[in-house]
């Protein structure tokens, strides 16, 4: 409550005045930090997140490192990710590599620890090597509903529509009908049904479902986004209230919701729905960093400042995971349209949603350079994709192309 | 407002340890070509700390200074017994320092400092990192070796554990380079130099004729005024720059600090009473020898590699002519278009003059008394 106070409603003289100087101390605090010997016992370095304490109490009870049986390996690298997906914490899935142990390397390997490495594998954005693993996994083993929603979701963020498409339709038959229903849904989307996709969704949401509340707020944050594509603003927002509804700190749903109030022109509301810590994920830091711009709010040069550190380190130690937010930072934030059309770039090489063709079609604009964002525009056609915001920013690279 | 401050202060005590970032530690190593000992620093967030060591032995969800501080030989023997320094064949053991905390982007880290002492003068360094690899796979140590001033970086994960590093062929260029950047840097950040040589060059675009200043009629004569006094503050500041540096002669420090500002106050002096008016490279000459004892006690606050002495000196002098230079051309053709201005004479010379002799008068002052007025 205190934090979004001057996030949000620093209007005040005296409330501006204390937020310039947090945003100061936090700037300071991030670009001079020199290692000190704090003055008393009692000062409190760290406070352990939820995620942190979650995660040592499962290290408690699981026998790290090594367990004994490979079934207890998978199961203790299992609930790794469950946490790390649930906080959004990278560290957790380096926990569940080392839990695999000298599994992580063994060869052969059954279908079960197969899946498992390309679960790894691929939230470190290694998608050739998570689908290298898949495969043969799948050749063994065809009716793991896991193995085929891995593989259909690494398909879909490389852009391979087709591929994708046909993993769900395999899904369908083996999964919750919710899980199916949403899997191919946010495909056809992709090959320009999204009206198809949207009534289909839309009724499987009213059936009664054995999915997890996790698996329900990816099938209402599909939904909205099937919504925000078809620009029916209230009723996405209807459906990313009830994503939310369900786990309020999923991710992936706050950074789509976030998207979707910046592009309805609404920054303070993204404001509201993120609050201003700097201690968030990556994907919701920046939504909350370009709302913090747009509203002229006190705190957004220290959130600008934290992720242009965060973004530092992970090229420091080699991480690419993050392109796409790190050229949508470069081009929403930093406006060095150069840098964030190079990043655009490299992130479509190896990332092709709609989001990832947005940022390379925005820069490319931005930059005066629209022949640059032709693999976006090639891949629009070939999917297909109808999406009228995406369409129209394409249409004006076209022309600008042809000029 | 105090609701405010209150949440913020709490905010950057401790700011609660997020989850976004995936386990980074900070390895800084500084070696000296010719020398056996290597200086570390070691910044390892206290999350992963807890992770290995279960630091919050109370339980409450955070981390106390206390139970960090209390722990600091597990933390070192932790650590240091993760790391293996070696020259060529022969390990060097390592003697644990300070222990201190700081703050990276992803929340609070202890910092360890520590040395690593070999039996001869390090050629070839082996680093051989296990830090955390058998709890979090996706760590990765993130090296820095500084070796005379010029760095390089490395990033150790478990498939590269184990690398090494030629020091001998750490690059000449690089350790000249960065010499050179530490000049520049220190004419940008040191207002004395940069005034004494503004308070030089403001005269040069005039002529002093029976007892009167008149503006030079041609940019050749004021660019022939401006080579002469810039050329001779170099000759004369690298003179004793480079005895100083060698230490062949020295100085105590607070003398050449109070030599500076009195250089500055009685160059700038000389504008508004002029003494010294056809060779104001004299001048630049004499003083000169002052300032270069300046710049050799920055020099050697930096840190001289024995194994480079001659370049990174070469490199930092360099860096200095390059400052001085770009100070040159952002004074002089703005003075030369100003110089006929009726202004130019009352308002710039005298004025600018007046101004700097009144900071170099409170420097000299403060300098000299000790006074720590700058």
């Amino acid at each position: 409550m205190k934090r979004s106070m001057f996030c949000c409603n620093a209007t005040k003289g005296l409330g501006i005045a204390a937020a310039w100087f947090a945003a100061a101390m936090l700037l300071s605090a991030a670009v001079s930090a020199s290692p000190r010997r704090p003055d008393s016992d009692d000062v409190v370095l760290e406070r352990l997140s939820p995620a942190i304490v979650a995660l040592r109490q499962l290290r408690r009870t699981a026998a790290m490192p090594a367990a004994a049986s490979l079934t207890q390996a998978l199961a203790n690298a299992r609930h790794y990710i469950e946490i790390g997906q649930t906080y959004s914490d990278p560290r957790a899935y380096g926990y569940a590599q080392a839990a695999l142990g000298t599994w992580w390397t063994a060869d052969p390997a059954p279908a079960r620890l197969l899946v498992m490495r390309a679960r790894i594998l691929q939230f470190r954005h290694e998608f050739d090597a998570a689908l290298a693993q898949l495969e043969p996994a799948l050749k063994s083993d065809q009716f793991d509903p896991d193995a085929w929603l891995l593989f259909a979701g690494i398909e879909q963020v490389r852009g391979n529509v087709r591929a994708a498409r046909a993993a769900c339709l395999k899904l369908i038959p083996i999964t919750d009908p919710l899980v199916g229903a949403t899997c191919a849904a946010s495909t056809a989307a992709l090959i320009g049904r999204t009206q198809e996709a949207e009534q289909l969704l839309a009724h499987a949401l009213t059936q009664p479902t054995g999915s997890s509340a996790a698996e329900q707020t990816w099938a209402w944050t599909t939904l909205a986004e099937l919504r925000v594509r078809h620009l029916d603003a209230a009723a996405a927002e209807d459906a990313f209230r009830q994503a939310l509804a369900l786990t309020h700190d999923d991710v992936y749903a706050r950074a789509a919701y976030a998207d979707f109030l910046l592009d309805e022109n609404r920054p303070r509301d993204v404001c509201n729905l993120l609050g201003n810590d700097g201690g968030q994920a990556d994907v919701t830091l920046l939504r909350a960093a370009i709302a913090a711009q747009r509203n002229g709010d006190a705190n957004a040069a220290a959130l600008r400042e934290t992720l242009a550190q965060r973004f530092a380190e992970a090229r420091q130690r080699g991480d690419r995971t993050h392109l796409r937010e790190q050229a949508r930072f470069a081009l929403e934030v930093e406006h060095d349209v150069a840098r964030a059309l190079e990043l655009a770039q490299q992130n479509f090489i190896v990332q092709r949603e709609p989001a990832d063709a947005r940022v390379l079609l925005d820069s490319a604009l931005a930059a005066g350079k629209p022949q640059a964002a032709q693999p976006a525009l090639d891949w629009l056609r070939e999917t297909g994709i109808d999406a009228p915001r995406l369409q129209s920013l394409a249409q004006r690279a076209r022309t600008g192309a042809q000029e | 407002m105090r609701q405010i401050l209150a949440a913020l202060l709490l905010f950057l005590i401790a700011g609660a340890a997020s989850a976004h970032k995936p386990s980074d530690s900070y390895l800084m190593l500084t070696a000296r070509s010719g020398e056996s000992t290597i200086s570390g620093q070691w910044d390892i967030a206290l999350r992963d700390l807890d992770l290995a060591l279960d630091l919050d032995t109370d339980h409450d969800g955070s981390i106390s200074w206390r139970e960090v501080r209390t722990r600091e030989r597990d933390l070192f023997g932790y650590a240091l017994g993760r790391l293996g320094l070696g020259s060529g064949a022969a390990p060097c053991p390592t003697t644990a320092g300070e222990l201190l905390v700081d703050d990276h982007s992803d929340g609070a880290y202890a910092v360890l400092r520590f040395s690593a002492h070999c039996a001869e003068a390090v050629q070839r360094l082996s680093v051989d990192y296990r830090l955390l690899f058998d709890l979090d796979a996706s760590h990765r140590g993130l090296l820095r070796l500084d070796v005379d001033g010029a760095s390089r970086s490395a990033v150790l994960s478990p498939e590269q554990a184990v690398q090494q590093f030629d020091l001998t062929q750490v690059s000449r260029f690089a350790t000249f380079v960065q010499f050179a950047g530490d000049g520049m840097h220190h004419i940008w950040i040191g207002y004395d130099h940069m005034l004494f040589l503004i308070s030089l060059l403001l005269p040069a675009v005039l002529l002093r004729r029976s007892g009167r200043w008149q503006p030079v009629a041609s940019l050749r004569s004021a660019l022939l005024g401006v080579l002469a006094v810039v050329t001779a503050f170099t000759v004369s500041h690298s003179i004793t720059l480079t005895l100083a540096a060698l230490d062949v002669i020295g100085l105590p420090s607070r003398l050449v600090e109070s030599g500076i500002a009195l250089s500055v106050l009685l160059a700038s002096l000389n504008n508004i009473w002029p003494i010294v008016t056809r060779r104001g490279w004299v001048l630049a000459f004499c003083f000169g020898l002052v300032h270069g004892f300046g710049f050799a006690s920055v020099l050697g606050d930096l840190g001289l590699p024995r194994g480079a002495l001659a370049l990174a000196l070469a490199g930092f002098n360099v860096g200095v002519e390059i400052g001085q230079l770009a100070v040159v051309l952002a004074v002089v053709p703005l003075i030369y278009i100003l110089r006929n201005a009726r202004f130019y004479r009352p308002g710039i010379l005298v004025g600018g003059s007046s101004a700097i002799a009144f900071v170099a008068g409170v420097w000299f002052v403060g300098r000299a008394l000790g006074l720590g007025l700058g």
